[in-house]
Formats: structure tokens, C-alpha cells, sequence
């Protein structure tokens, strides 16, 4: 991953404030604080699996992803 | 007016009746989400994949106006079952459903609100979203609030039924919002945690959840990127598909056994066949279904079925057969010693099995020695199980010196003397007029058609 988007990554991290003025349910605030701190992995893992798809793709152009 | 007992959380809206028609109030604070729904594109996105319940605008009257903006009238599903009656491979695919939900709203900039277990309604294997008011606008950066309530309405008990076993599901059925995080991660076995979804979302997610909650602790300082969410709703995704639901025990021989000759097992197809073409129920509920015979044979006359059944493994083989032949057959895990009980806010939220009934006929096939025997319950007590469940009934009565009886009797002590046809039809007739008895070929068994005699029970 580029060094500027894991930057872009955290200044958004760090920056955005939640405003949840429709949202009902209580998200638990333990989960919260645990979701952002998950998010910052599981989102750099999911970047990384959806460029590796693209890669793949263009070395087998044709064998598409079957999308829900 | 009515409004529905379990449809009063969200401020977006909520459903009510009137003349007996369900209809929808959509309120002034959620228009715009409305809005945003319809005009998207996203409403026709899911309605077209079959993946949210359609409805229409209607000029009604609101009803409560102070807040409401307008109607919907949503299309009617036939039966509502619960969570904590599902299979495992129901409750999958309807977790499956909720994050597919998820992936297709943000692609048009909406996001879930919720995510509980009860958005979803099955007709026959087919889970749909019902609640449309889940959608609401997207803003970057803000993170999932229905995170927490996805892992404990579908990844913790579908963990523990899939690491723990199939009985655990049965935590469902002790609240009316999934399974405590705590909980399932103190009921899963220690190598749930070699599963990185399982061990992230639930086992830490847990531990975490707990360790930073801070009463007045509002503003959080920070927030989860669109990157961070979709990898989030993937991680979710890979978590639920990877559980699988196990098959324990040795049920493709159920019906080869020592029940029934193959001629035997023959002549007891035609005979149902014909009861139920002379009852031709529009509904039907087959207790004790087993892998679904002969739920699919009544749906195949034309009845609409709910299939119920105490064994785990054998509503999931239902399920599977359902899917596999696309019949609508509604499979489900139904103790009937022990059915659903009413949950929730007053004990009306979530009605019991028992008051969503009765169907037009309660058909007990190979059921009755398992109640009268297995547990204990009197005849009487079966016939008045019946007697709720359906208004007409085909039932199976397997005598004493059946084999099955015999093995059931062997090893305890007889307190059973009661337990005779004689006694059977007694308990039977004052509920119903016994129209029909069939001796089932080459055994004992004896098959009834029964019709209910009106003011009776």
C-alpha cells in the first residue's frame, strides 16, 4: 500500500467525526472504538484483495468475478 | 388501527393495520432517506434481485399524523418465523442477505441502520428483507452502528452452532436481539479462535467491546473510511461463509428402517394423498416433518407448508432438499413439547408459535408415540396440540407392539397403559370427527383423517 493513501488513511481516521442523527440503535461505544481500530486493517486488507483481483484479471482477462 | 406489536424502535416509521390490511407510516425525519431510496435506484436494485419485499404508495390516511409524512403498503408475507427458529443454513443465508443488502446500498452512497435478524422473513428457503425503512443515507467516515448487533443477531450464534453444536442456536430464543457477544464467546470452543473472523469479531470484539465502554463517553475521535467499511463488510462476509453447518447422525436411513416394507412405505404416500386431497388445505403444518416427505407432498396438493421439526440436522436437510427442488416448503426448528414461546417488550413483540397458527390442517405423521411416549404427555394433550395447530388433522397412530414403540418402551419402566387406539381415538374425538382410519400395509400402523367438529374443544 502507498505510503500517501496509508497518510489519506489516517488523516481521514483522525479527522472524520461520526454524526449518527438517524441512527436508532445504540452501537455500544466499546464497539465503536473497536470497529475504528479493526477498520484501519481490514480495510487495507480488503484494498490489497481487490488490487490483486484486478492484477489477476489482467493476466486472465475473461474469468469474471460473479457479482451478487 | 393497530399498530404491530414489534414495530415501534425506529423513529423512521413503523407498521400498523387497519381493516386488516398491514400498511407502513413513513415519518417526517426519515423523507429524505425515503427519498434517496427510491430515487437512487437502489429500491429497484433489490426489489429486481428479489432481495427487499416490494410495496406501493397509497393515498391513506396516516396513522399518527403528528409525525408522519405518508403511507406504504408493503406486499404481505404468508408467514412470519423467527430467528430462534431457524436452521443454520437459514440463519446464514439470511446473514449473507444483510451484508449483500449492505454492499448493494452503498454503492448508491445508503448504509443499514440496523442489522438485526428480524429484517428478514424466509418464504419457503428464500430469505427477503421486509423492513424498507433500514436504508438510510451514507456519510463517509462515520462507522457502522449496526456493526455490533450483526455479529450478535448472525456471526455468534452461527459460530457457536457451527463450532459449538447445533443446540446452542437455542441462545436465540432467551432475548429478542441475538446472542450477548460474551456469551458466545464464552460457549465457543477454544479453537473458534484459530478462525481469524471468529476470533476477530467475536472473541475480541467481545473482550474490546466490554474494556472501552465508558458511560458519557460520546464523541468518538475518529472514524472508519469507505475502505475501511467495505473491508469490514468483507471480513463479516468471509467470517459467515467459512461456518458450515454440520449433519451429525445417520438420517438417509430414517426411512429405510424397520418402519416400514417399501410396499408398506407406498401405500402410506397414496393414502396421504388422498386425505389431503379430500381436505385440501390452503395452509398446512407437518409436525414432526422430519426431512420434509411429506411437507413437500402437501405443498405439491397445492397447501401452503410450514414443515417443523425438534432435530437441528433434520430441518437443515430439509432446508437443503427445499432449495435443491425449489419447493416452498418453510422448513423449521420447532420443539413441539416445547414450542416458541412469545418474547419481547410485554411478551407481544414476538408472539409464540402456537398464535400464529392454527393452519387449515395439522398433519402428524410418525409424531404422536414420540409426545405420549418420549415425553411423557397425556393423549389428551396431544389431540389438544393438534386441535391448536390445525383445524382438520391427518394423523398417524403407531400402536405398542410397533417396533419403534417396543425400542422406546425397552429399558424403562411401562407407565403407559393408557396408551392404546381405543384411548387415542377417544382423546381425538373430542376435538374432531375421525372420518377415515387406514391400516398402513404390512404393519400396524393406522393413518386418520380427522375433521373438526365445530364448537367442540
Amino acid at each position: 500500500m502507498k505510503l500517501s493513501t496509508v497518510a489519506f488513511l489516517t488523516l481521514l481516521m483522525l479527522l472524520a467525526m461520526p454524526n449518527q442523527a438517524h441512527a436508532y440503535l445504540d452501537p455500544g461505544t466499546g464497539s465503536q472504538v473497536f470497529q475504528i481500530l479493526i477498520a484501519v486493517f481490514v480495510g487495507a486488507g480488503f484494498t490489497a484483495k481487490i488490487y490483486w483481483k484486478k492484477i489477476k484479471d489482467l493476466f486472465r482477462p475473461g474469468s469474471g468475478e460473479s457479482d451478487e | 388501527m393497530n399498530r404491530e406489536p414489534a414495530s415501534f424502535r425506529d423513529p423512521a416509521g413503523f407498521l400498523f393495520r387497519r381493516a386488516g390490511v398491514l400498511y407502513r407510516q413513513v415519518n417526517g425525519v426519515y423523507e429524505d432517506d425515503y427519498r434517496r431510496l427510491m430515487d437512487s435506484g437502489l429500491y429497484d436494485d433489490l426489489v429486481h434481485r428479489g432481495l427487499l419485499v416490494e410495496h406501493e404508495e397509497v393515498d391513506r390516511e396516516l396513522a399518527e399524523p403528528q409525525d408522519g409524512a405518508m403511507v406504504i403498503k408493503p406486499r404481505e408475507i404468508d408467514f412470519i418465523s423467527y430467528p430462534h427458529e431457524w436452521c443454520f443454513d437459514a440463519l446464514k443465508d439470511a446473514a449473507l442477505l444483510t451484508l449483500t443488502a449492505q454492499k448493494r446500498a452503498l454503492e448508491y452512497d445508503m448504509i443499514l441502520k440496523d442489522a438485526s435478524a428480524y429484517n428478514i422473513a424466509f418464504e419457503g428457503t428464500h430469505p427477503i428483507f421486509i423492513d424498507t425503512l433500514s436504508f438510510e443515507t451514507y456519510t463517509e467516515g462515520e462507522p457502522w452502528v449496526a456493526y455490533r448487533q450483526f455479529c450478535e443477531h448472525f456471526l455468534a450464534p452461527l459460530a457457536t452452532m457451527s463450532l459449538g453444536c447445533a443446540e446452542l442456536g437455542r441462545l436465540l430464543r432467551s432475548g429478542v436481539d441475538g446472542v450477548p457477544l460474551e456469551v458466545a464467546s464464552s460457549a465457543l470452543p477454544s479453537r473458534s479462535w484459530l478462525s481469524p473472523g471468529i476470533a476477530i469479531h467475536v472473541h475480541l470484539h467481545a473482550r474490546g467491546g466490554r474494556r472501552w465502554s465508558a458511560p458519557g463517553d460520546g464523541g468518538q475521535s475518529g472514524g472508519v473510511s469507505r475502505s475501511g467499511l467495505m473491508g469490514l463488510v468483507d471480513s463479516l462476509e468471509s467470517a459467515v461463509t467459512k461456518l458450515t453447518g454440520r449433519i451429525e447422525g445417520n438420517w438417509s436411513d430414517y426411512y429405510d428402517g424397520d418402519s416400514y416394507t417399501e410396499s408398506g412405505f407406498e401405500h402410506k404416500k397414496e393414502v396421504v394423498a388422498d386425505y389431503l386431497r379430500r381436505l385440501d388445505p390452503g395452509t398446512l403444518w407437518d409436525l414432526g416433518g422430519n426431512v420434509g416427505v411429506f411437507s413437500r407432498m402437501a405443498e405439491e396438493a397445492g397447501a401452503r407448508v410450514v414443515s417443523m421439526d425438534a432435530d437441528p440436522a433434520c430441518v437443515s436437510l430439509n432446508y437443503r432438499e427445499n432449495r435443491r427442488v425449489e419447493s416452498g416448503v418453510l422448513p423449521l426448528w420447532v420443539d413441539l413439547a416445547n414450542p416458541s414461546p412469545a418474547l419481547g417488550w410485554l411478551n407481544v413483540e414476538r408472539p409464540a408459535l402456537l398464535d400464529r397458527g392454527p393452519a387449515d390442517v395439522a398433519m402428524g405423521l410418525a409424531l404422536v408415540h414420540h409426545l405420549a411416549i418420549g415425553n411423557n404427555v397425556p393423549l389428551g394433550g396431544v389431540a389438544d396440540l393438534f386441535a391448536r395447530c390445525g383445524r382438520d388433522a391427518i394423523v398417524e397412530f403407531v400402536p405398542r407392539e410397533d417396533h419403534q414403540v417396543q425400542g422406546m418402551l425397552a429399558g424403562r419402566r411401562d407407565v403407559f397403559d393408557r396408551y392404546e387406539v381405543e384411548e387415542f381415538e377417544a382423546a381425538f374425538s373430542r376435538h374432531f370427527s375421525l372420518e377415515e382410519r387406514t391400516r398402513i400395509r404390512d404393519s400396524e400402523r393406522l393413518l386418520y383423517l380427522m375433521r373438526r367438529v365445530d364448537g367442540v374443544g
